[in-house]
């Protein structure tokens, strides 16, 4: 295995632990949606500063190698989207760190609207570990199934805005519910996002899934 | 062939003795940019720089067959003279090799030859060839002194300079920089980047970073083969042949 190869291994299983924290974060608030847990929440508000540590090493490992070893072709390409990759999930995490603090804030939050974000939630980590999943296999078919999950999450998010909005004890919390829900929608946003790159480095084509 | 190709190239084979070295090339090279030439040692790819001005006419059992047409002239036909080819087709080596004069008498020798006495004339092409090479300033105030005390970055841009003296229409580069110094090898690209507005160069170098630096397009050599030629900008980030790919992301030659 030649240096360049060894190097983006290395980033390749540092970003596939990001993604593992990220999704931990993300499961973490599946938890606290169903059963709000104090100590719960606030770890996952911890858990972001790290999560954006490790974007700055990987982005580090990146600008080593793009300094270092000029890397040309596909093995730039890696590089490149390690760069966006990492830049997502510090997103997709920011949202999760959003939802928590929310959570403590609102405590006695509706059922249904938990039960709702909770579907939402578990559709969300679905599709990022089927998109970290495609990464790491360098799969572009799948890296183009996968955005469709996200229309999914879309549709939960409309209905469930129109549910708090026409709900009479709902109302009032409507615009900070809509917000809440709406880092779920974003992130799944970004795991879209990752497809795109995944494309991008493995045929080298700009694709836009919307 | 269009008016902004210079070189055309087509089924060109070419053997030393029975060894094949190029086999069926085809290329057309674009007027006024700068084609590097790319791939392993014994790849073909110096030998068919060699080509472009029949420098290899003169190795002993050398056979070539096909066509290479300058500006839709061919050049193995007899009535081109391989003496006007040369200098329509500069060539630069991959060692400076100063004539044992001085600066001046080494760019004027070119043109003393064709016939050229005017001081004058020998003094305006002296500074124009030098100043296209970036070595004017550097020598303006010796250019009695023997080419020798130059450095060898210094010697490699008075060669140049040589070559643009005989006003070429095409500069040949046989891996120019490989013997040179980082600073040095960056005045001969920067000189390069320069140098196209008014001449086609085409260059054979070893340094990938340097292909993609300074070429417009790259043409990917292998076992005499040319397997891949486009934009620069594409072979080296989405090559379309894996040969191309392997080589130039180091995983093999």
């Amino acid at each position: 295995m030649i240096r360049i190869e060894r190097k983006l291994d290395k980033m390749e299983t540092c970003i596939m632990h990001m993604s593992e924290k990220v999704i931990q974060m993300h499961s973490s608030v599946m938890d606290v949606l169903l059963k709000p847990d104090k100590t719960k929440e606030l770890d996952i508000i911890q858990a972001d500063d790290r999560i954006n540590r490790l974007e700055e090493e990987i982005n580090d490992m990146a600008v080593e190698s793009l300094a270092l070893l000029s890397p040309v072709a596909s093995d730039l390409r890696k590089v490149i989207a390690a760069i966006k990759i990492t830049s997502e999930l510090e997103r997709i995490g920011d949202y999760a760190k959003h939802i928590a603090i929310y959570l403590i804030k609102h405590e006695s939050l509706d059922e249904k609207v938990r039960g709702a974000a909770h579907q939402m939630e578990q559709n969300l980590i679905i599709m990022l570990e089927e998109a970290m999943q495609a990464y790491m296999d360098h799969d572009s078919e799948k890296a183009f199934q996968i955005p469709q999950r996200d229309a999914l999450i879309d549709e939960q998010y409309q209905e469930l805005k129109q549910l708090v909005k026409n709900s009479d004890d709902l109302v009032d919390l409507v615009f900070g519910i809509s917000s809440m829900l709406r880092n779920i929608e974003r992130a799944g946003d970004h795991v879209k996002n990752i497809c795109e790159h995944i494309i991008y480095m493995i045929k080298g084509q700009h694709y836009d899934f919307g | 062939m269009n008016a902004e190709t210079i070189f055309h190239v087509d089924h060109l084979d070419l053997f030393y003795g029975d060894k094949q070295a190029l086999k069926q090339i085809k290329m057309d090279i674009k007027r006024n940019k700068i084609t590097a030439l790319i791939g392993p040692s014994g790849c073909g790819k110096s030998t068919f720089l060699r080509c472009l001005n029949r420098m290899n006419d003169l190795v002993d059992g050398c056979k070539v067959s096909g066509t290479i047409e300058l500006d839709g002239n061919d050049i193995h036909s007899t009535q081109m003279n391989v003496v006007d080819l040369r200098t329509k087709v500069g060539m630069v080596f991959q060692k400076a090799n100063p004539f044992p004069m001085s600066i001046y008498d080494n760019i004027a020798y070119g043109p003393r030859c064709q016939g050229i006495k005017s001081k004058k004339i020998l003094d305006e092409i002296v500074e124009q060839s030098l100043t296209k090479a970036a070595l004017w300033e550097e020598v303006k105030d010796r250019l009695q002194e023997s080419a020798f005390g130059l450095s060898g970055g210094q010697q490699q841009r008075l060669c140049i300079a040589r070559a643009i003296a005989m006003e070429p229409e095409v500069i040949l580069m046989d891996e120019p920089t490989s013997a040179l110094d980082p600073i040095s090898t960056s005045k001969i690209e920067e000189m390069a980047m320069e140098l196209k507005k008014d001449y086609t160069i085409i260059i054979v170098t070893h340094n990938m970073q340097q292909a993609a630096r300074v070429s417009d397009e790259t043409a990917f050599f292998l076992m005499g083969e040319m397997v891949e030629f486009d934009e620069t900008k594409k072979i080296f980030q989405q090559p379309s042949d894996k040969r191309t790919e392997d080589y130039i992301t180091g995983r093999f030659g």
